[in-house]
Parts: structure tokens; C-alpha cells; sequence
């Protein structure tokens, strides 16, 4: 969309300051002979319409923009206006010629005074043209900040979303449940057990607060989730977690692995009378980071999950690292799997 | 005051700690299992008969709701749940007592009293009269509402004595009824289930399950060919070879789908 009728403010300015200009363009060079200006009307129309190519001078103009270079923005400018200005004058020539008749005087002198109107006109392409630079940049200004807001609205929701996930009703109830089941029996374990509890939601809250935190602060959360999981579950929950040396410091969105610690544990331990192990191994491949949570579930316990969780995860990557972040999940045998794939962002100093 | 033969089922231990401390000290209880998954509750209730079953919704292998299917119509049942809005709304739609984790012993203490009293009104065994509440309702119906909205079970337990049997729905070959009882055929087996033809095929889908006879309800990937025999007599040949009568409303139903 033109920049000048894309704004109703901005159209209702060109109009005002148009009128007197194209007036004046049209009749100044003949009023420096001295001509008979009852004709003038004839040549105040053809200043009017100088209006046209001079703002269609835009459409060649933005296929050449400010970042292309100060060089080829100038020239494509001078060439447009040159060209706009040449349509002008020979358009001029001939409505002069018609209206000769009604108007003898514009049609006789329009030879000699052509060349003034042309650079005149020139001039005024010009102004126009970076007119238009001025606009269009304010356009894509906007536009910018506009994008970079609801970038953040996005990660902010993403966030939302997650820290939702980490206050999970029924992990929270359960734990509960296990506090007040251990307060008549083992009080010490009951006090362990809040205190666990309470560490995990601060930590949580405060993760979630930052764009990005250290991936041995996130597999920390994530220790801390299954030991309260494993009060729970005994020696039904096994926790092995690997961190290869090298990776603690690379940065990663909080609350990025919990979730899939979550899903191990309620579609797969949960499912299992004897349970299992949660597996979770993270080390460097190349430039990436790779996690790989395993567990095992009960393959004939056919009870669907919501696939909530995993795609929380997924949405999280894709507004974090665009493509450069993966995640596939798949079962064999009795196993799941989860692996995740993501850029190493390592700590600025 | 009769003595209330308790079962505790539930696959967290602490969770099972607090119900053995409160019935600790309750008069007149007396805590006969303690389960820790679905079949063990199953076999308990086989082997001993509890009056009362407290009952956690999730579990591995089998979920409350399953348990209660196999087991409603001899015990009366408490529920136990942390947070399930869609079990929440079964149980207040079919006014099953369920208590909310963490609960209070004053709030077990309530429903452990209610429950004695339905007992005590009508023993779950016994037919007629009021029945309670674990009895009056039909254990499918409230899995039923249990379940999210336009979802389906994705198995069937059958109950054989002590033994279950889990039997996942794409695996049923066709379902026959027999009296009060309906034949699951899976693979060559028969296993049987007490309930009613036309209750079993309200909880299928009704596209890949067809009541193709008054008898029988097919699974639409185990059809071969249907053959004429005659007016009005068809036969349904199935993958592996075997026969079944199809009626004219059931040879209705399958053009339909076909």
C-alpha cells in the first residue's frame, strides 16, 4: 500500500499542500514571461495532475530501499523523477495543443518555457520520492517493534503456560496427600517432604522468570521433581541422570525438561506395578545440545495420554530456537523415548 | 455392630499409610488387604470378600473405574482421588462417595459412617430392596462419565474368578450374547463377561462395531465377504473362515457402513 494512502491523516496533508503546489508548478515558469493569465486555468489542471506520476514515482522506488545503499537509492530517485517529470511535460504538450483553441496563449509559449516546468517538476519528484523513503521507514519501524512485542507476548505465554504445567493439580495434591499421610507416622520425612516441595516451586517460580537459565540449574529442578516423585512411588521410580561434563553452563528456556519428566513418571512409572527407571542423558553432539529422557511404560495399558505435555514442550522450542530445535518421541517396546535437540547457547561473559 | 471388613487399594504407599492410620482407630474395622494395584484388589475381593473397598482412581494395569467394573456388585466402594475433573463429575452426576486427597479424618470418618449404613440398609450381595449406591448405578455408566467427552474405552476387563483378563478393543474378533452374559471372541478364545449384549456395544464405536444380529456384534476389519443364502439369509464369512448370521436390520446396519 502507498505510504501517502495508507493514512487518512496522512492523504488529508498531501491534499492541502498539493493543491497550491501543483497550481503554482503549472503557472509559475509562464507567469516569469508575463503572459495574459485568464488562460491560466489550463495550465493550473496540468500542474494538478504533475500529482500522478509523482506519487506513482513509489512503485519503482520501493523495490529500492534505504538498506540497498545511498548510491542506487539517489540514482533510481533521479531516474524516476526524471522519467515522471519527461511523462508530465510531454502530457503538458499535448493538452496545451488540444485545448489551443479556448487557450491560445499556454499552447504558444509551452516550447519555450517547457524546460523550466521540467526541472521544476524534477525537483518536486524528488522531494516526493524521499517523501515516501521518510514514510516507509517509519512503516517498517513500526512494523519491527510491533513483531519484536508479540515475540515477547509469545515467550511470555509460553512461559505462563509452563509454570501452569509445573503447578500441575494432581502432582500437587498427591504430595500433599503423601505429607499429611507421613505427619502421623514418619514426622520427619512429612517435614522433608515440605521443604522439598517448597524448594521445587521456589525454584520453579524463579526459573520461570528468566528467558534463559543454566542447563545444570534445569536438571537440578529436575532432581529435585523426582525425588519428591520418588516419596510417592518408592522403589517403583528409579532416577538415573547424566550430564556429560562441558554442557552445565549452555542456556536453555526454564522448565524445558521437567515436563518431560512429569510425562515419564504418570504415563510410564505411574503405569507400571513394578516401575522402572526414568532415564535422562544429556550431552554434547557437535553443535548441539542433546537430551534423551527414556522410560519404561506399559505397552498394553492403552489408556491415551492428552499429548498435552510434549506439545507445550515443542510450542516452547519453536517460539525459542525456531527450526534449530527438535523433538521426537516414539515408543519401542515397552520403552518411550524422548529426545530433544537444541542449539548450544553457551553463557556471555 | 457388625464388623466392617475394609480393603485398601492404592499404588502409592504413603497414600495407603494414612488410610491404615485412620481405620487403625476406628471401632469395629477391620482392614483385610492392602492393594497396591487393580488385579490384587480384584483377586482380594475374590478371595475375601471385603464389605467395603477404598479405592484410588489411578493405578497401573487397572484403574478404579475397571475394578469397580468387575467387582461393583460385591463390595460397596469409597473412591480416592487427588485431582480428575471428569472422575469428579462421575461421582456427583452418580452420587458414588469419593474422597479428596489430602482428606481429613473427620471427612473419612463421615464417609466410612455412610458407608456402613448402606450396608447395613442393603448388603451389596443381596438383590432388591434399597440398594446401595455402588450397586444401583451401572459401573459402566459412571466409567462412562468419567471418561473425557467423545472418548471411548480402548479395552475390555473381563473378570474370571480371581483372574482378569484386559483384552485391548481392536483385538475383538466379534462379541456374542448368551443369556445374561456376553462371549468376548479374540483370536480363537472366548472369554465371557457378565453384561448385556446391547450394554457391551453402547460403549464401542459404532463404526468399527456392528450389531450385525440380534446375537452378535462384529468388528468390521474381521469381515471377509458377506454371502446370500436364500432370501433373506445372510451370512457374514469372516477373516479366518468362521460364520455368522446376519439379520435384515443388521444387513441394513452394515450397508450403511460398507
Amino acid at each position: 500500500m502507498h505510504p501517502i494512502f495508507s493514512d487518512v491523516s496522512r492523504l488529508r496533508t498531501f491534499i492541502l499542500l498539493w493543491v497550491p503546489t501543483g497550481a503554482a508548478i503549472g503557472t509559475l515558469p509562464f507567469w516569469r514571461t508575463g503572459g495574459p493569465l485568464d488562460q491560466a486555468w489550463v495550465l493550473v489542471l496540468w500542474g494538478e495532475v504533475l500529482a500522478m506520476p509523482a506519487l506513482a514515482t513509489w512503485h519503482v522506488t520501493r523495490f529500492v530501499p534505504i538498506r540497498a545503499g545511498r548510491g542506487r537509492v539517489l540514482v533510481t530517485a533521479a531516474i524516476v523523477s526524471l522519467a515522471a517529470a519527461g511523462v508530465w511535460v510531454g502530457a503538458g504538450r499535448l493538452w496545451t495543443q488540444v485545448m489551443a483553441e479556448t487557450a491560445p496563449q499556454p499552447a504558444a509559449l509551452f516550447g519555450s518555457l517547457a524546460p523550466d516546468a521540467f526541472a521544476a517538476a524534477t525537483l518536486v519528484c524528488l522531494l516526493l520520492s524521499a517523501v515516501h523513503y521518510a514514510l516507509n521507514e517509519a512503516d517498517e519501524g513500526l512494523a519491527a517493534a510491533r513483531r519484536v512485542l508479540e515475540a515477547q507476548v509469545a515467550a511470555r505465554e509460553a512461559e505462563l503456560r509452563a509454570l501452569r504445567a509445573q503447578v500441575n493439580p494432581h502432582f500437587l495434591f498427591n504430595c500433599l496427600h503423601s505429607i499429611s499421610a507421613l505427619t502421623g507416622v514418619d514426622p520427619g520425612a512429612a517435614r522433608r517432604m515440605a521443604l522439598e516441595l517448597a524448594e521445587f516451586f521456589r525454584d520453579s517460580l524463579r526459573a520461570g522468570s528468566q528467558s534463559r537459565i543454566p542447563l545444570a540449574d534445569e536438571v537440578a529442578l529436575v532432581r529435585r521433581y523426582l525425588d519428591i516423585e520418588r516419596v510417592r512411588f518408592g522403589d517403583r521410580l528409579g532416577i538415573t541422570v547424566t550430564l556429560q561434563p562441558g554442557v552445565e553452563a549452555v542456556r536453555v528456556p526454564p522448565l524445558l525438561l521437567q515436563p518431560l519428566a512429569e510425562n515419564a513418571v504418570r504415563h510410564g512409572i505411574s503405569t507400571l506395578v513394578n516401575g522402572g527407571d526414568v532415564s535422562i542423558a544429556i550431552a554434547r553432539n557437535g553443535h548441539d545440545v542433546r537430551v534423551r529422557v527414556d522410560n519404561p511404560f506399559d505397552a498394553d495399558d492403552r489408556r491415551p495420554g492428552t499429548g498435552v505435555g510434549l506439545a507445550n514442550v515443542r510450542s516452547r522450542l519453536a517460539a525459542s530456537y525456531g527450526d534449530r530445535a527438535h523433538l521426537c518421541a516414539g515408543a519401542e517396546g515397552n520403552c518411550f523415548t524422548v529426545t530433544l535437540t537444541l542449539p548450544c547457547e553457551e553463557v556471555q561473559a | 455392630m457388625t464388623r466392617l471388613r475394609v480393603a485398601i487399594v492404592d499404588d502409592e504407599e504413603p497414600a495407603r499409610l494414612v488410610l491404615r492410620e485412620y481405620l487403625a482407630e476406628e471401632p469395629g474395622v477391620e482392614i483385610v488387604a492392602e492393594c497396591a494395584n487393580g488385579f490384587e484388589a480384584v483377586k482380594a475381593v475374590a478371595d475375601l470378600a471385603p464389605d467395603l473397598l477404598i479405592l484410588d482412581v489411578q493405578m497401573p494395569k487397572l484403574d478404579g473405574f475397571e475394578v469397580l467394573e468387575l467387582v461393583g456388585r460385591e463390595t460397596s466402594v469409597i473412591f480416592a482421588t487427588a485431582f480428575d475433573e471428569f472422575a469428579l463429575r462421575a461421582f456427583d452426576v452418580h452420587a458414588v462417595d469419593y474422597l479428596l486427597k489430602p482428606f481429613s479424618k473427620p471427612r473419612f470418618q463421615e464417609a466410612l459412617e455412610r458407608a456402613r449404613e448402606r450396608l447395613q440398609a442393603a448388603p451389596p450381595s443381596s438383590p432388591g430392596a434399597d440398594a446401595p449406591a455402588s450397586a444401583r448405578l451401572s459401573p459402566a455408566e459412571l466409567a462412562a462419565a468419567a471418561r473425557p467427552a467423545g472418548t471411548r474405552p480402548s479395552r475390555i476387563v473381563i473378570r474370571d474368578g480371581a483372574d482378569v483378563h484386559v483384552v485391548p478393543i481392536d483385538r475383538v474378533d466379534y462379541v456374542e450374547a448368551q443369556d445374561d452374559y456376553v462371549g468376548i471372541h479374540t483370536g480363537g478364545t472366548v472369554l465371557l463377561k457378565e453384561q448385556t449384549l446391547a450394554a457391551l456395544a453402547a460403549t464401542l464405536d459404532p463404526r468399527r462395531f456392528v450389531r450385525i444380529h440380534r446375537s452378535f456384534v462384529l468388528n468390521l476389519d474381521r469381515l471377509a465377504k458377506l454371502e446370500n443364502r436364500g432370501k433373506e439369509t445372510r451370512t457374514a464369512v469372516l477373516r479366518d473362515g468362521r460364520q455368522l448370521p446376519v439379520s435384515r436390520t443388521g444387513y441394513a446396519r452394515l450397508q450403511e457402513l460398507l
